[in-house]
């Protein structure tokens, strides 16, 4: 075994995808708790080299690169057999990926090739002196469980993007490995790629944003609405909601809805108007700094995360604030 | 055209705010609270009922879990699917998704071959969303998760969503994929359906019935991950109320908004 933290480099283009900088950061601190252990980050690809600067600014101690034109567009098998080859040649202690679209599926895909232990979508990792404690929620986010891996190796997990801290840690000598690929040119892969939809420009970003506004149910109606887009407008906020707001047709795609369906948000300033706080939209918001709700029943379960409360009605309220600012 | 798909029987989540950990014994407290098919499940279910109607061929449920669980194939029977296996053994019980899917990858293998395996893309409890990518694996099939789309022309084409957008694939057969909520609109089972569905074939088959089963991959013994403690997600946050008329109440929300600094021009 080597005392290596793996993490899965998903690209975004050249750049890493913004979990990859949380993942590093964490592994950093987690490498100097248990003493003794290297950073590394993993990059499958075609044309791997444009994305080194950016992982050792990120933190990587080591890099290691699968460089192939087969692995260009993401496939979850081709992905898959490469990081097997890689982790059975280099035996990795832990291997960590975001749970994004590809991370959720590569990292089972890679587990089960190893037959390995994976704890799906964490919150946080944490290292107890003896193991790591793999914070997974449940039941919608009603609980939160410790997964560990007693024996398998490597330890797996995907972490939930958005929710660790990403300091830069200072950079530190790289050591770059470059892996034989050359079994990628006879490799079946039983995925056809067809084509990309690229989404909508992400104008709206929740999860970077610094202040957000959060429209539940209770926003839905024509005044409140209004309140809601006039205030997200005056503080150059992201507009975010809750599943039920897509119920009421209000809104129509997932893009910014909160929770544990939905994307973790982790602002300087959260104002929820007209939620509720279910467990599976409050497993999204742990991160915010400052948290402010409005809603009209005083006995909602949103007060009990909240810094600052107004029981009223939003469609009053609203107006009256952005009167103020 | 064969297609399985996969059903859990889980809590319904609609109580998964009465959820509460005993003090005392550290376990989870959920009793009374009624089981139903995972809802990313009856996606699954649709999909497979659209494929059979394009192409024809014969749907079959497949699930590992309590006795109990029966009642949640039932109800896929009533929606539309043409049989029904149950795994249900003690052996097989504690699984975490690396021991689950094989155990159904073993459970299909002894009812048939499939063109096609549909699960839900996360179950509703556990929701690890790890079991249709794993039985790929162990099906040695090709596997897709977070469908948004599920059609047929000249095999399964998948649309994944991601991040930045939605990428679609063909996939071989036999291959495995996991069916999200926005994959489509799920039908009802109506009387007639439901009548049905009491004539359709349901076995209930323990570890026993399944040959071949590697004891190593089984059950609790055989999970890599395990569980240690649970907490409930309970904040710590104290909750200062604003009170006042309404002009107070913004003047109050006003400052708090100044002092985090939030607003545009200060921003
Ligand atoms: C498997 C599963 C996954 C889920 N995933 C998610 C998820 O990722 N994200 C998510 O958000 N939900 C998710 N849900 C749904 C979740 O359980 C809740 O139903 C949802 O979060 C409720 O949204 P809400 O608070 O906007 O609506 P409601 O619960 O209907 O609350 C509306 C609130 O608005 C208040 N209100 C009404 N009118 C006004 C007014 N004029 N002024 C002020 N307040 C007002 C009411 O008092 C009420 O508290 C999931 C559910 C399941 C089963
Ligand atoms: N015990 C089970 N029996 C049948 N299907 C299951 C079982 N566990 C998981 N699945 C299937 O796999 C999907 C994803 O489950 P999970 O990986 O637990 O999130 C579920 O929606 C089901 O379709």
């Amino acid at each position: 075994m080597a005392k290596e933290i793996w993490v899965f480099a998903e690209r975004n283009g050249n750049e890493p995808a913004g979990v990859v900088y949380e993942l590093l950061s964490k592994s950093r601190a987690l490498a100097k708790e248990m003493g003794g252990y290297k950073v590394a980050a993993i990059v499958l690809g075609s044309g791997n080299l444009l994305t080194f600067d950016k992982l050792m600014e990120g933190g990587a101690e080591i890099i290691y690169s699968a460089d192939h034109p087969a692995l260009g567009d993401y496939r979850c098998d081709l992905y898959g057999l490469t990081l097997e080859k890689l982790v059975r040649e280099h035996a990795p202690e832990y291997l960590f990926m975001g749970a994004t679209g590809i991370g959720s599926e590569l990292a089972p895909t890679t587990a089960g090739l190893l037959k390995t232990g994976l704890a799906a979508h964490c919150i946080d990792l944490r290292w107890n002196g003896q193991r790591l404690n793999c914070m997974v929620p449940a039941f919608g986010g009603k609980v939160v469980s410790e997964i560990y891996i007693p024996n398998a190796r490597p330890v797996m997990a995907s972490v939930r993007p958005g929710i660790l801290d990403a300091e830069v840690p200072a950079p530190a000598d790289v050591q770059i490995m470059s892996t034989d690929t050359a079994f990628l040119g006879t490799a079946e892969s039983g995925e056809e790629f067809l084509g990309f939809e690229t989404a909508g420009k992400p104008e709206n970003d929740i999860t970077e944003a610094q202040v957000v506004v959060a429209a539940g149910r209770g926003a839905a109606s024509d005044a409140a609405w209004k309140g809601v887009t006039d205030l997200t407008e005056k503080l150059g906020a992201a507009l975010a909601w809750s599943r039920a707001l897509i119920d009421t047709g209000r809104v129509s795609d997932e893009s910014a809805m909160i929770g544990t369906s939905g994307k973790s948000v982790k602002p300087r300033v959260l104002i929820n108007v007209g939620v509720s706080g279910a467990a599976q939209y409050i497993c999204g918001i742990g991160k915010s700094r400052t948290i402010i709700s409005i809603n009209k029943d005083k006995s909602a379960k949103i007060f009990e995360h909240s810094d600052y409360g107004v029981v009223g009605d939003a469609a009053k309220i609203l107006p009256a604030l952005i009167e103020k600012l | 055209m064969n297609i399985a798909v996969c059903i859990k029987s889980v809590p319904d989540p609609e109580f998964y705010e009465k959820i509460t950990l005993d003090p005392q014994t550290k376990r989870l407290v959920r009793d009374g609270i009624p089981a139903v098919i995972g809802e990313a499940d009856t996606h699954a279910l649709e999909a497979a009922l659209r494929l059979k109607e394009e192409l024809g061929g014969e749907i079959t449920v497949v699930s590992m879990g309590p006795p109990a669980a029966r009642d949640q194939l039932m109800e896929a029977l009533a929606m539309g699917a043409d049989r029904a296996f149950l795994i249900s053994d003690r052996k097989v019980g504690g699984a975490d998704s690396l021991a689950t899917s094989y155990t159904l990858s073993m459970l299909l293998k002894k009812t048939g071959t499939y063109d096609v395996v549909l699960a839900g893309n996360e179950s509703a409890d556990g929701s690890t969303a790890h079991v249709p990518s794993q039985l790929g694996v162990w099906m040695g099939a090709s596997h897709a998760a977070n469908a948004v789309d599920v059609t047929w022309d000249q095999g399964v084409v998948v649309t994944r969503q991601f991040e930045n957008g939605r990428g679609r694939y063909r996939l071989k057969t036999p291959c495995v994929i996991g069916v999200t909520n926005a994959a489509n609109e799920v039908r009802f089972a109506n009387v007639r359906t439901i009548l049905a569905a009491k004539n359709k074939p349901l076995v209930i088959y323990s570890a026993a019935d399944l040959e071949d089963l590697d004891e190593n991959y089984l059950g609790l013994k055989g999970s890599p991950s395990q569980n240690g403690e649970v907490e409930t997600m309970e904040s710590s946050k104290e909750c200062v109320m604003l009170t006042g008329t309404e002009n107070e109440i913004a003047q109050k929300l006003s400052d708090i908004l100044r002092q985090s600094a939030v607003r545009k021009e200060e921003a």
